[in-house]
Formats: C-alpha cells, structure tokens, sequence
C-alpha cells in the first residue's frame, strides 16, 4: 500500500447519496482527511481558509437548486489559487462544449460518475504529484515554510515595486503576470543548475 | 457615300401624357389617398391630417388636405424629384432617414400623380425644418386637359408651333414666410373629381388602418387623423391599427398608484368560471406593468400578411424596444420566445397558446422595474428572481385567456351536445305529432295518409343520423384526448430520456463503486460494518435503476391501457387489498376516506402506483415512529379531485422542500429511500393536468401532508 | 596620467538608497586602491555626485570638464529605457544631457538604460557603455552581496582586462550567486536574470589605459 498523500479531499456534490460513496470510505486511510459539502459556498469558504494546506477538489458539475453551477465554482477556486487541482466529478454527458468549459476553467482533470474507485482514486493521486512536483506548487510551499514574519518584509525590489515574499505566493497562486513572470525565472534557473552551465573555476 | 446632314432627336411627351401617368397605375381614389399617406411615413412623419370639406355635394369649396409634420422638402427636392418623373429616389434607400428607419412604404414615384385621381387642383406647401420659408407649388390638371382640348380643335399640320408638350405647362411657384422648426408637407387638393359618400369615407379609413403598424417603435410613432365634418361618426376619429382592430381578444392592463397607501396596485386578468375579468393586486416584486396583450383566432389571423407578423410578447422599456435580440431574426424559428410560451405546449397541446396566436407587449420603466435588467451579452435578461417570476406573471396571464377560451370551447361543446339531443326530442315530438294528425280521422285521407307515413320514415331516418352524428361527436371527443394524453407522454418520456442517462450514469456508478469496495475489503477481512453498509447501497441503487427503468417502460406499453376507471375504486383496491397485509405487518393504522367519485381517463395501475409510492415514501418515514398512522382522503372541490395523503411521521424539513420533487432526491437514504417516487408522482399527475403539492402537515406535531389534485372532465 | 572618474549615484533612490551608496563607497575604494597600486605614478581624479550635488540643469557643467578626453562614468540609481534619474528626476534622457557623456566609458548599475539610451548614448560618443537591458534586480537584504558581484566588473576593468573580459568576470559573479546555495531561491533566479540582462555596446575592447589622459 501507498504512503499516505498528505492532502484534504474537498467533495462537494449537492446529492447527499454522495456523502456515503465507496471511493470516499476507500481513500479515507490514504489521505489526510476528507470534507463533504453539499452547498458550494461552504465548500468555498473552507478551500479559502485552509488554501495553506494541501487541497484536492473533487467537484461535482451539474448543481439542481443553486444558482451556482461547477463552471462557476471551478472560477471561483481559480481565483483563490490556480494550484488547486479540480477533479470534476460529473454523470452528464461530457461533450466538447462542456469539456472546454472545464478546462478554460483550469480544471485538473475529468472523471465521469459511473467511474470505478480505482479510477478515481488514480485521478487523485495524479492532482497529488501535480501538487507535489509542479514548481509552482514547490515555490509555493518553500514560501509557506518561511514563517509569518519573514514573508511580510519586504524581499524584492523590481523597478519601482517592492514585493514580499506573501505578494509573490499571491501572484504565483492567481498566475497574473507577475506570478507568471517569476515562475519562468525559477524554472529558468533551475534549468540552468540542472544541465550544469557551470564553468571551471 | 456618307451622308454628313445628321441631327438629334429626343422624345417629346404629349400633352396628354397626364393621362398615362398614375391614372392607370392608381386605379382608384382611396388608393389615390393610401399612396399620399404613404408618403408622409415615409418622410418621417408623426401626424397625418386628414381633412375632407364640402364633400358632398361638390362645389368650389371642397376640399381634401392632407397634412403631415414630416422632413418637407426643398426647392430643390421640389424641382429635381417632384417635377421629375419616374424618380426613384425613394427606391435608392429601402428604409427612411434615421432616426426612423421606417421600411418605405410608398410605391415608386407615383404620389404626385395619385393626386390627380382626387381632385384636378393641387397646391402643395412644404418646408424643412430649419428652413425660413415655405415653398409652394400650384398644379392644375385642368390646364393640360384644357390644353389637350384645344389641341384637339387645331389643326397640326397648319400650326406646329402651337402645339404645347406636356413639358410646356406652367406650374407656379413661390415662397411664403414660415418659422424655423417647423416642417412637413401639405397637400390641399380641389377641385374634386368624385362626391365622397360616407361609405367612401369609411372605406378610406379602413384601408388606411392597415398603415399603423401595432406598435413596433413607440418612439416613433405614426398617427394619422380624420376631420369629416360632414360625417360626424368620423370626426377627429383616429385611425387605429386593422391589426389591433381585428384582434379576437385584446386587454391592456395597466397599474396604478396609491397616494394614500404609497404603493402601486397591477390589474392582471382572472378566468374564474368561464368569465375573464380584469382585476386589482399589490404589485409584484419585478415592479408595477403595463401588459398589453391581444390574441388572434383563425379569422383574426386573416388580416395579417406575410410582413406583419404575429410573434409573442415583446418588451419594450421606457417606449423603446428592450429585446432588440429577440426580434428581426430572418427565420422565425430563431426568433426567441423570451417567457417560453412555446415551451409550455408540451403539457396540453391542444390547449395551449403560442407565439403564433398571441402579440403584446410589456412596458417596463426603469425606474420603477430596475431589476429587469439587460443581460452582459445583451442577448437576454438577467435570470434573476424578478425576471422569473415576470415570466410567470406573463404566462399566467396567457393562462387564463387560455382557460377562458377553453370554457368557451366545452361550452360551445355542451350547447352542441344539447343541440343534439334537442333535436332528438324534438323529432319524437313531430312523430308524436304526425300520430295525431293520422288518428284524427277528420284530416285523414289515404293521400294523407301516405304523406304522412312518408314524413314518419323521414323522421325515422333524421333520428337515426341525428343519434349517430351524437355518437361519433362523443367518440370524437374521446379520441382527440386520449391523442392529447399521449402526445404528452411521449413529450414526458421525452424530457425524463434526458435524464436518465445521467441517472444511469450515477446510479451504476454508486453500484460499481460499492460493489468494488465489497470485493475488495471483504477477502482481507477488514471494513466489516462499512462493506454491510455498502452492500445495501448495492442492493438499493439497483431498485432504484429497476424503478427507473420500469418508469421508462410503462411509456412504451401499449396504449390501449387508457381506460376509464373510478379513482374511488382504483384509491380503496390500494388499501383494502394491495397494502392491506404491509400495513398490518407494519402496524400502520390507515384510514380512507373518498367521498365523491369521478371517471378518469388514464392507465389505472400507473395511477394506483403514483399513490404506491406515497405509501412506500410514508411506511420508510414511519419506521421508528410508535403511533402509526397514514390518512388519505378524497373529495370534489369545484372542478378538482382533491386527494389529500398523510402520515405522522417526522415530516421533511425545512430547508429540503422545494428539493423532494427532484429526481433522485431523498431524505431517507440511510433507509434505503429511493428519491424516485415524488418525480415519477409529479411528472404523472402532469400528464393530466394534475398537480402535487406538500401542505401544512395535518397529523402533529408532525408529519408529511401532500396534496394531489387532478382537474375533473365532463 | 591621469584617470579621470565620475560616480554618480542616486543616495535617496525610492527603495535602492542604500545600496547606491553601497555601491559608490565601494567604487571610490576600488579607485583608491588602483591609485595605490599603480606603480607607475596614475593619479586618479574622482568626481562623486549625490543628489544634493547634481540635477539636470548642473549635470552638463559638472560633468564636461572632463568629457573632452576619455574617463570612466558610473552610474548607480533607477532608470529606464530612455532615460537615468536621479532624486525622481530624469537628468539623462535621450534628449537631455545625452551629448554630455563624450569619450566616456558607462557602467551602470540601473534598469534598463542599455536599450534605447545607451544606443544614443554611443551615437553620441561615448566609447562603450556597459548595462542592464531588462532589470537590474537587487533582493532585499543581500545588498553587500549585489555589491560585490556588481564591484567584479570595475575591479577586473581597473586590473587592466578590457571591457568584454571584465563583463565576463561580472557573469562569473552573478553565476557564483546562482550556483550558491547559500542565497534563496528566488535570489538567484534574480541574479539569473541580471547576468542575462548585461549588455556591452559600443567599443568593448577598451581597457583602463586608454581612458589615461595626459
């Protein structure tokens, strides 16, 4: 058996059958917890106030009496951080317009309801090494281990802007430009450190 | 050799080429009329008077003026298009200058002559807007029909040079001081041709009806008006829309608001037995309306042509249009029916009103209807709970002219069968009659007799036809609904096939998924409780699967099960026999009360199942409860079956309401609750027009009250 | 001989105050210490100028004195692609003092001034300019370390190395700061970025000796 992954399941599905699924009773030793929500806006609202922990989303698409729909749901996760990885969770028919909806939206990956817990549970562990060795989400955890204090002093200066280390774990979870522009530096320089441009001293 | 002794010719016009001219394109006086009016739209005009002076009998003074406040013209327009024949300036662009955009309604260049069809003397003043003075122009016919006669007395080959063209005539010219900011065209034409009868007046008026278009653009509108002194029926009359005019039914509700109370009052309209009436409520959470709405039959539908066309309710803010997206669509099927009238035809085809009978409009304000807001790709508006619940109050307003036009039909039905029978009586009547007269021995005669044997067979025969045309209306009438019945359960079975793949698609996925765990779990000897648990859930889900098939299925059953049947026998088989030995078994005290009997047409065990699955839903709620007890009572209220359905056990909270009649919703899932059952009642008791609804638990202090309520036939 | 120098930086630049003045006490020291180490009697003459003791409308007086021959100029303070500041103040722009700078070799510790400026700066005879296309990044903290690295240059420059070797010496620094893994992460994805950013424009194969004036 696998080592457990240190992330929290977030399932939120508005059909409380879901609350008892196999796949969740099945993975509950694997992983470090799991939250059920039927209202998304809960769901939101926990995914806000744990965004420092390790979160993988599982999301249903099709909601019966919210006015909130999964495309809305999976913006506004987007819009707390772009590094939590949103599996969509769906029993409706899965076609071109709606798996664009899904990706546009930066939805992780796609798994239909009548899928085996194995499927499932591949589809999780997959969000699991994309949080584990994606280097926006390495960034981000080397930022998070600094402490409060360090990450609120001022750490860069770029022109006339002063970023701390907080402004850049923001703008590396929202990918604007900035954040963008500072994960192409890390990778550049690890692609650098990597194929050893080093010359001899 | 070339001959170098070369010239040019043009064509010359006749004087009388008048006569060509218009005449023969205009064939008569009222289109004279309609062509000049025509003019006015397309010149922008808002106004039109019309006035017609000493028309009867004819003298000097009559008179007709046509005036209108349109663009006008110039000098020039004057000179260059008027004066010129065959211009077809107006054919150059299809729809007038903008703002007005008006699609041109006049035929080609011919207006200036639909005026000699009217009168010989023409004195047209026109003026632009920002121009300081009118310019004026005479036109008198009866100088080139002199001219033509004098023509005719000469002789050409002595005097050439006498002979006049068309072109030679004068028409004077000249300008008179105006104001700026005014403008328009009027045309005062004397010298009548015809005495105008009061029934050429109304003919006038009626063709020019079908000028004023219902109101496309209230910005810019088009009105045109009548001065008949001599005809006081007509005077000052405004022309109103043909279209409008002709509609079968037409209401226009209107708001009010209340100085004392400080709030605003809707009229919205009420089919209460057969009678449609305009009443007064508080207004709405979207705001207080105008809705105009006017409904066309077949015969209305005659006067429309292929342009004008009956489509929906439009919506029009503050006077302008507000749902430019839904209109001017090339094919009438992309047009959008914004409050989903065609939508609702699914549920009683037969009944229902479309786009294509009905035409109206709502007129909002944004101050008063802010929350009806455009949305942000302006091709709707935004759904929020005001614009859903306008749509309802829309829809419930065609509804009841639905439901007035629907107890006029039964009743007309009601008044034919009586007829029928009427004549039946009638005829035992004359045959009684025709005894008499053969026993009378007075009158009688063998001739008469004869006659009279002949009249009886006669009669004998009518009866029989009388009888079976009585029969085959019944018949009729039975086959039309049960047509409608099924027509609606296919469209159910339509809407529930869109479902069931995602129902499918998450049932078998709940049942893979525990399955799975079972198999896995058990063989390690680990997860006892969780793999019993998961177990039933394998066990339930695949009920639920069957139960949606069986659902499907009962569609594709023959037909032929529509049956007449006694709801009050179909209600008491389910207690007395069919759940008699579950109750026991589960020492539920049941009591059913059905007071009053109706026939229904329907599949009688489909029917039995809907209250099947009340029963199921309200034996699992009971399960810890110690007092059991289920109640069912039906009865008549107006032209309803009631069916009242209860038990005291813990009742469905709050916050789950509006969700139970949801497809696979359930509260009683840990006990294996289907989620099925209220979807299939509801979606049942539509396909005749009945409805399900939770009401305030009778049993207390709690429990689960539905309330069914299917709509009587005769 | 004499070498003539002027150092010019912008001591209350908005965040990079510091560190300009970093710069400038270690640039008068490396010139000390080169007047020192020549044995053959250069004297060096330098010229620093702060905020209170040069502006645009000063800078052309201050600095022509020296502009007919060759000297050394360092700039160290914000700028952009047209233009060099000083206090807020743009005091070199592609329009303004741009002609002031004749025969001098520019190196440059600021944004962007080796695009459009220096381009116009060379037309305008400065014999070669040594600079940052893109960003000059400084992280916060390690101001002595930016320092350092940015000193290597005009240390390898005053050995006698010309221009492009120097700069090479100045690569091998920055490159030192990335491979150190002493230094944060992001630190040396800046300093990555600034070794990608150097550009020479102009004559780099002048050394110190042919800026000597008699």
């Amino acid at each position: 058996m696998d080592e457990k992954m240190n992330i929290t399941i977030v399932y939120i599905d508005d059909d409380e059958k879901m609350k008892n699924d196999a796949f969740l009773d099945d993975i509950e030793t694997e992983v470090d917890g799991i939250e059920y929500f039927e209202k998304p806006s809960e769901g939101l609202t926990y995914i806000k106030d744990h965004i420092d922990q390790n979160i993988v989303v599982i999301l249903d698409w099709k909601f019966n009496s919210s006015s909130l729909q999964g495309e809305d749901i999976l913006k506004d996760i987007a819009e707390i951080s772009t590094l939590v990885p949103v599996i969509v969770f769906t029993g409706a028919r899965i076609d071109a317009v709606e798996a664009s909806k899904m990706f546009k939206g930066h939805a992780f990956s796609c798994v239909a309801k009548d899928a085996t817990t194995e499927e499932l549970v591949e589809a999780i562990k997959n969000a699991y090494d994309r949080i584990q060795n994606d280097i926006r989400s390495v960034m981000e955890k080397w930022i998070l281990k600094q402490g409060d204090e360090k990450r609120s002093k001022p750490y860069m200066r770029s022109g006339d802007k002063v970023y701390t280390l907080n402004d850049i774990l923001e703008a590396i979870r929202k990918q604007d430009e900035f954040g963008k522009e500072t994960t192409r530096r890390i990778l550049s320089l690890a692609t650098e450190l990597f194929t050893n441009n080093m010359r001899e001293k | 050799m070339e001959n170098d002794n070369t010239s040019i010719l043009h064509f010359k016009f006749d004087v009388s080429t008048f006569r060509l001219l218009g005449r023969e394109l205009i064939t008569d006086r009222i289109t004279a009329l309609f062509e000049l009016v025509k003019n006015c739209y397309d010149a922008n005009a808002e106004n039109v008077q019309l006035t017609f002076e000493n028309l009867n009998p004819l003298s000097p003074s009559s008179r007709i003026i046509i005036e209108d406040d349109g663009l006008g013209m110039t000098f020039e327009d004057i000179r260059d298009k008027w004066m010129v024949i065959g211009t077809s300036s107006k054919r150059r662009s299809r729809t007038s200058p903008s703002p007005y955009n008006r699609v041109v309604a006049g035929k080609k260049g011919v207006g200036r002559f639909a005026v000699d069809k009217l009168g010989a003397k023409l004195i047209m003043k026109t003026k632009k807007k920002d121009s300081l003075v009118w310019n004026c122009l005479e036109t008198d016919w009866t100088k080139y029909s002199e001219e033509e006669e004098r023509q005719l007395s000469l002789d050409f080959e002595e005097h050439p040079e006498q002979q006049k063209l068309f072109t030679d005539i004068d028409n004077r010219y000249w300008t008179e001081l105006g104001e700026k900011g005014i403008q328009g065209t009027r045309l005062e034409i004397s010298s009548l041709n015809d005495v105008w009868l009061e029934k050429d007046v109304i003919r006038a008026y009626k063709e020019l009806s079908k000028i004023v278009k219902p109101t496309l653009d209230i910005q810019y509108p088009f009105n045109i008006q009548f001065h008949v002194p001599e005809y006081k029926e007509y005077d000052g009359k405004v022309v109103e829309s043909i279209v409008l005019a002709k509609a079968t039914l037409s209401y226009i509700l209107k708001y009010r608001y209340d100085e004392a109370e400080e709030k605003y009052y809707q009229e919205y309209l009420d089919e209460e037995k057969g009678a449609l009436s305009v009443k007064e409520k508080p207004a709405e959470i979207f705001g207080p309306i105008g809705f105009t709405i006017y409904y066309y039959d077949q015969e209305g539908k005659k006067n429309f042509t292929k342009e004008e066309r009956i489509d929906g309710i439009k919506v029009y803010r503050d006077g302008i249009i507000a749902t430019p997206f839904a209109e001017y669509k090339s094919s009438r099927d992309e047009q959008k029916d914004l409050f989903g009238i065609d939508k609702r035809r699914w549920s009683g085809f037969f009944e229902k009103l479309s786009t294509r009978d009905i035409l109206g409009w709502v007129d909002i304000k944004d101050e008063l209807n802010p929350k009806i807001k455009d949305s942000t790709n302006r091709q709707d508006f935004v759904d929020n709970k005001e614009w859903t619940v306008l749509k309802e109050f829309v829809i419930s307003q065609i509804h009841q002219i639905e439901l007035y036009l629907k107890h006029k039909k039964e009743t007309k039905k009601k008044e034919n069968a009586e007829k029928l029978k009427k004549t039946d009586k009638e005829i035992d009547e004359i045959k009684q009659k025709i005894k008499r007269i053969k026993s009378n021995t007075i009158l009688a005669s063998p001739e008469v007799e004869s006659e009279l044997d002949d009249l009886a067979s006669r009669l004998e025969t009518i009866k029989e036809n009388v009888s079976a045309s009585s029969k085959d209306y019944e018949q009729m009438e039975k086959d039309i609904k049960q047509q409608e019945n099924i027509m609606f359960s296919l469209v159910s079975l339509q809407s529930y096939a869109g479902q069931i793949s995602h129902i499918l698609r998450i049932s078998i996925g709940v049942i893979k998924r525990s399955a799975e765990f079972v198999a896995k779990w058990v063989p390690l000897g680990k997860n006892q409780d969780k793999s019993v648990k998961h177990a039933h859930r394998v066990f339930d889900e695949m009920n639920n699967l069957s139960k949606a098939m069986n659902f499907m299925l009962s569609y594709a059953e023959d037909d032929s099960t529509f049956e007449y049947f006694s709801v009050k026998e179909a209600i008491t088989e389910l207690f007395e026999e069919r759940y008699k030995y579950l109750f026991e078994e589960e020492g539920i005290h049941t009591e059913y009360v059905v007071e009053d009997d109706f026939e229904l047409l329907y599949n009688m065990k489909a029917f039995q199942d809907m209250f099947g699955n009340l029963i199921d839903n309200s034996v699992k709620a009971l399960r810890n409860i110690l007092d059991k007890r289920i109640r069912c009572t039906a009865y008549k209220e107006d032209d309803n079956f009631v069916v009242l359905f209860s038990d005291n056990g813990p009742g469905i909270p709050e916050e789950k309401r509006d969700r139970i009649f949801d497809v696979f919703y359930t509260t009683t899932a840990d006990l294996g609750g289907a989620g099925l059952g209220l979807y299939i009642v509801r979606t049942r008791l539509k396909s005749i027009n009945g409805t399900i609804s939770l009401e305030p638990n009778e049993f207390k202090p709690t429990g689960a009250t539905f309330k069914i309520v299917i709509p009587l036939i005769h | 001989m004499k070498l003539n120098a002027v150092v010019i930086a912008d001591d209350v630049a908005e965040n990079i105050g510091e560190l300009c003045v970093m710069l400038k006490n270690s640039t008068n020291q490396m010139l000390e210490q080169f007047q020192q180490a020549r044995n053959d009697g250069v004297e060096v003459d330098h010229f620093t100028y702060c905020h209170d003791t040069i502006n645009k409308h000063n800078l052309s007086e201050k600095v022509s004195p020296v502009n007919a021959n060759g000297f050394l100029c360092c700039w160290y303070g914000h700028g952009s692609d047209t233009s060099f500041n000083m206090n807020g103040e743009r005091i070199v722009t592609t329009t303004d003092n741009h002609y002031v700078f004749s025969n001098a070799v520019i190196y440059t510790f600021s944004c962007m001034n080796g695009g459009t400026l220096a381009d116009v700066l060379i037309d305008n005879n400065v014999r070669a300019f040594v600079g940052y296309s893109g960003n000059a990044n400084c992280p916060y903290g390690i101001d002595n370390v930016t320092c350092d690295i940015a000193m290597s240059f005009v240390s390898s420059l005053l050995s006698g190395k010309n221009i492009n070797n120097a700069v090479e010496d100045l690569k091998l620094s920055y490159e030192d700061a990335m491979f150190n893994e002493e230094l944060e992460p992001f630190q040396r994805s800046w300093f990555q970025e600034n070794r990608d950013g150097l550009v020479i424009k102009g004559n780099g194969g002048l050394t110190i000796n042919d800026l000597l004036v008699v």
